[in-house]
């Protein structure tokens, strides 16, 4: 297996049969059955998910209520409860942010996250991915299986290689075996209709793939004929997109020598503002509500805030405002050991729209 | 059909031609030039067409045989322009244009030259007069804040107004405007005395007092090219749906872009707080440095000043940032800052024609208003640049 550069660490979680365990978890009742979430039977509703014992009966998502009755007439059909399922999914959510803020949420029940600098300072990433595992089944009595590897392709691949309850670790020693051996349509990113070509160009397993030369396999699939061929290769260099955006943005300065004037305040305040703006400005975020944080020498903590005008970075708007606030709030008998400004309630959409003429009535 | 002229009388009438002349078009006889020679009076004629815009040149050559045909267009000023200073001689032998100079010999597939669109006749008495160097100046100072978006087509042509005593050109794309306007200058045509009811050419379509056309900037471009001082003057003949120019040996029809041009002038501010002067080419050149990392999608750079402190700045996530202070400038006003798109900011620069720049600014989400330091005897430029919201 050729893999150069730099390893990332990524683990890719994938709940266990999401929605069904969740019904079961709701009404214990339904342990051990044949759980089918979706429309009932005589609807034209279809299966969002169902239990491992309804999928001995071959049910499988997305099949027609109807047809996954008549495979197995025993089934219990359950509506669906999405509200249920997106708490659910933000509190597991949660577990994942206290790792790292490079997650990226692929559905409810699925997201990849990129652990190779965590706030936990640990290393092995599978250690992360077993505590994650414990973490989520502790808060919610659900299980999920995890797959741990240097990409997002094989961690995807890992996490289905065991379910349920799994944790598959694909380290560049045993990708190219795992790779070999699997099923072309077990490929993620592979269809049913890109693995029936496959299979008709002879192309059963990844060992098939392999043999494969780049100029046939793009000739024939385009484009994605170099992801096919790169990810058999073990390389897949997409990065976890996250969603993440700031709640606010700040700057602080701890001084080295208390302050006790109002110009000596202010003259800080102005440097904050500029600090301030200019990052804001670097990362394309506006904010519409300031935040002013006085630490006294006491080590007291005073924070108050106050709505913008508008949503802005500009910096002499945030020391305008930032020195109302100041003035408003500082208690002048005392002396000031740390001076923070921060800007709230973000739009981090970095658009910097084009004005029009206003000249079309 | 036979003919002979000198390599470069031929590339001099020519050379411009090429560009009206449609590369692709749902009608493949317009990529063809119809040429059409008179053995009487010793004259070729060439006609190319995108149907927009006509283009006759006509010019004086020694033919010894009449004939019309249709050759392509690409083809024909390709060969001219590599053929060596000498006469080249053209004839027509069955479908083939020959064309020979010297050792070199073209056997050129002609095309049916009856499928070519006719040019109407046109009769110029009634056409006005305007001095060509204006018109050409009128055109520069406007044609590049033409917009490209189609779906917006009135503002892919210049407003072109005409009144009693004034000609205004003007083109916006909705982001920036340009407008140029001439009062009482000798150079504008004046209003023919006798039998003014006839060929007065502001009454011929409407009542008003003023004629208003918007011309696609193709052919004012065109006009541009071809207005090289062989002559003076250019006659303009204004019709309902289409204006003809004549100017030396060329004839130019085009349509003109019906509808009603926005009323632009409504963005123009005259209130604005803040003002600065600044020379011309050192904020050309310092913006054209900072740019070089402004962020590729929307070219945003930003001025940030005061009379202490005047910097130009762009930060790109991507790239980084750049900054460059500018001194020797004269600001009035309070504390300011606005974002735009570089790119637009350099096009008026490049239209501005003193030494130094005047331009007023308000608040961030203030349109700038920019101008010359001071302007020719007659003359009123005023550029706008609609910010961007940062």
């Amino acid at each position: 297996m050729i893999v150069t550069g730099f390893m990332k660490k990524i683990i890719h979680i994938d709940m266990d049969a999401y929605f069904a365990a969740i019904e079961i978890r709701e009404n214990p009742s339904l342990k051990g059955k044949c759980v089918i979430v979706g429309g009932p039977p005589n609807s034209r509703g279809v299966v969002s998910t169902c239990s491992y014992e309804a999928r001995k009966f071959g049910i499988r998502s997305g099949m027609s209520s109807y047809q996954a009755w008549k495979l197995c007439p025993q089934a219990v059909f359950v509506h669906s409860s999405f509200q249920l399922y997106k708490e659910i999914s933000a509190q597991i959510r949660s577990i994942f942010y206290t790792w790292t803020d490079m997650v990226e949420p692929v559905s409810l029940d699925e997201a990849y996250l990129d652990v190779t600098q965590n706030k936990g300072g640990i290393e092995d990433a599978v250690q992360i991915a077993r505590e994650i595992k414990a973490e989520v089944f502790r808060q919610t009595r659900l299980t999920c299986s995890a797959g741990v590897s240097f990409n997002k392709f094989l961690a995807k691949i890992g996490s289905d290689l065991n379910k349920p309850d799994g944790l598959s670790v694909i380290g560049p020693e045993n990708a190219r075996d795992i790779l070999f051996e699997l099923p072309i349509g077990k490929f993620h990113g592979i269809g049913k209709v890109t693995a029936a070509r496959m299979q008709k160009m002879g192309i059963h397993n990844g060992k098939d793939l392999h043999q494969r030369s780049v100029q046939e396999l793009t000739r024939v699939f385009g484009k994605a004929g170099f992801f096919y061929y790169n990810v058999v290769r073990g390389i897949d260099q997409r990065e976890v997109i996250t969603e993440w955006e700031p709640k606010s943005i700040s700057c602080e300065s701890t001084f080295w020598d208390d302050l006790g004037s109002v110009e000596e305040l202010l003259a800080q305040l102005r440097r904050l503002a500029d600090k301030l703006s200019s990052r804001m400005s670097f990362k394309k975020i506006h904010g519409s509500n300031l935040i002013l944080k006085i630490k006294y020498d006491n080590f007291e903590l005073n924070t108050r805030s106050c709505p913008l005008p508008e949503l802005t970075n500009d910096r002499e708007v945030l020391y305008r405002y930032g020195e109302q606030l100041l003035i408003a709030n500082w208690d002048c008998k005392r002396k000031v050991r740390l001076l923070g400004l921060g800007v709230g309630k973000l739009d981090c959409s970095g658009d910097c729209e084009q004005l029009e003429l206003d000249i079309w009535n | 059909m036979r003919f002979a002229i000198e390599k470069k009388e031929l590339m001099q009438s020519v050379q411009h031609l090429v560009s009206v002349a449609p590369t692709k078009n749902a009608s493949p006889i317009l990529t063809n030039y119809l040429i059409d020679a008179n053995a009487e009076q010793g004259m070729v004629k060439i006609t190319t067409s995108d149907l927009d815009i006509t283009v006759v040149v006509e010019f004086a050559a020694a033919v010894s045989e009449g004939g019309t045909i249709a050759v392509s267009a690409r083809h024909f000023n390709e060969i001219i322009n590599l053929m060596p200073e000498a006469i080249i001689n053209f004839w027509r032998h069955d479908e083939l244009l020959k064309i020979e100079s010297n050792k070199i010999d073209y056997n050129l597939l002609i095309a049916d030259h009856t499928l070519f669109p006719l040019v109407p006749e046109v009769k110029l008495d009634k056409a006005f007069t305007l001095d060509a160097q204006l018109l050409s100046r009128m055109i520069s100072k406007t044609s590049f804040a033409v917009s490209t978006d189609v779906n917006r087509a009135v503002l892919t042509g210049v407003c072109w107004k005409i009144m009693p005593n004034e000609h205004l050109m003007a083109a916006t794309d909705g982001r920036k405007v340009a407008e140029i306007r001439i009062k009482n200058s000798s150079l504008l045509p004046k209003q023919p005395e006798s039998d003014a009811n006839e060929t007065n050419f502001l009454d011929k379509t409407s009542n008003e007092d003023y004629l208003e056309k918007i011309i696609p900037v193709k052919t004012l471009v065109f006009l541009q090219k071809i207005m090289d001082n062989s002559a003076k003057e250019i006659k303009v003949l204004i019709e309902s749906s289409k204006v003809i120019f004549s100017y030396d040996k060329y004839l130019v029809f085009s349509q003109v872009l019906e509808h009603k041009y926005p009323e632009y002038q409504k963005a123009f501010v005259t209130d604005l707080q803040n003002q600065f002067v600044i020379d011309r080419a050192n904020l050309h050149n310092a913006i054209r440095r900072v740019a070089l990392v402004a962020p590729m999608d929307n070219l945003r750079i930003r001025f940030e000043l005061d009379s202490e402190k005047f910097e130009v700045n762009t930060s790109n996530r991507d790239t980084g940032d750049a900054k460059e202070n500018l001194d020797e400038y004269n600001f009035s006003g309070s504390q300011t800052g606005v974002s735009f798109n570089y790119r637009y900011m350099l096009g008026i620069l490049e239209a501005i024609d003193s030494d130094k720049v005047v331009i007023k600014l308000g608040s961030s989400k203030d349109p700038l208003m920019i101008y010359n330091m001071s302007n020719k005897e007659n003359e009123e430029i005023t550029f706008l640049l609609m910010p961007l919201r940062s």
